[in-house]
């Protein structure tokens, strides 16, 4: 599945760690602080809305090369998470 | 949050114009297909014409007149992208307080009537008339997750690869449903991937739910 809105190029590989997935979110071109995220702040509380979650899920999943299930999604609260997720997925 | 940053090539600060101010059939919110239409023109009249509206993101449904700023602004609902031979330009669109007192038929069943529906893929099979690419192209969009799963769907994001062709048949489908509410849609034609959406189910009123 591409999509020409995610970063496509990009690549996510183990060890992952918050520092690794920033450029995933600045391809994402959300206006996000980023240092907030890496701050361990939620994406909610950072101002993402649904709408960005569902990017950054097709992001993510396009930079891993996996699918990331629904039942995972309500671990994924924060960059931290997120991260810890994608390496124990990858790894 | 400033929504999906335009970055355009073309950019004019501080300057907007009036964009949309019409409901269309029994709607009592802006239609995606007229901000769309509106903003293809304004690409057209900026970037010469075969201009098209290559990114469109509806965060909430709005009511009023809809104005295009060419500079962020933190009260917009939505954002957008053109390209043109001449370059490219983006902005943002913020809901005015002006009432739109004007209404437009829109018989969307009508265009209904002409979508085929094979395996997980709606078809229209050639350009139908009296309704613009773009409503052909929203409506199978619609149609196809509503069969899927019957419900309030909403297209919330638009991204368009190229213009969108005049004639010729006009296929969809969603590959990647995510949590039962979001969809992924890829709109093609005889193969070729002309652009994607985002498609929510809609719990209030828009996908900041």
């Amino acid at each position: 599945m591409s999509d020409p809105t995610t970063p496509g190029e990009l690549t996510v590989k183990p060890p992952v760690t918050p520092r690794s997935l920033v450029p995933v979110f600045e391809a994402l071109e959300s206006g996000l602080d980023i240092d907030q995220l890496l701050r361990g702040i939620s994406f909610r509380e950072a101002g993402l809305d649904s709408l960005d979650i569902f990017n950054l899920v097709l992001a993510v999943e396009s930079a891993a090369g996996l699918k990331i299930p629904d039942e995972d999604l309500g671990e994924l609260r924060d960059l931290p998470a997120l991260a810890s997720y994608l390496d124990r997925r990858l790894s | 949050m400033v929504p999906l940053r335009p970055q355009p090539a073309a950019f004019v600060p501080d300057a907007a114009i009036a964009l949309v101010a019409r409901f269309k059939g029994s709607r009592t919110y802006v239609h995606s297909t007229d901000l769309l239409a509106a903003l293809e023109s304004e690409a057209c009249r900026r970037l010469g014409s075969g201009a098209w509206v290559s990114h469109l993101t509806i965060r909430r449904q709005v009511g009023h007149a809809v104005d295009a700023w060419f500079g962020p602004r933190e009260d917009a609902f939505g954002s957008f992208r053109a390209k043109g031979q001449s370059g490219e330009l983006g902005g943002w669109l913020v809901e005015s307080s002006r009432p739109i007192t004007r209404r437009v038929p829109y018989d969307e069943d009508a265009l209904l009537g002409h979508v085929q529906f094979e395996g997980d893929t709606a078809r229209l099979p050639e350009a139908v008339d009296g309704f613009t690419r773009h409503e052909q192209m929203v409506t199978l969009w619609k149609a196809l997750a509503t069969r899927q799963v019957p419900g309030p769907w909403t297209v919330a994001q638009i991204d368009l690869d190229r213009p969108l062709p005049a004639l010729g048949p006009l296929d969809v489908h969603y590959p990647r449903t995510i949590d039962g509410r979001l969809k992924l849609g890829v709109l093609s034609q005889n193969g070729l991937v002309l652009g994607r959406c985002r498609a929510f189910w809609l719990t209030r009123t828009s996908p900041e739910a």
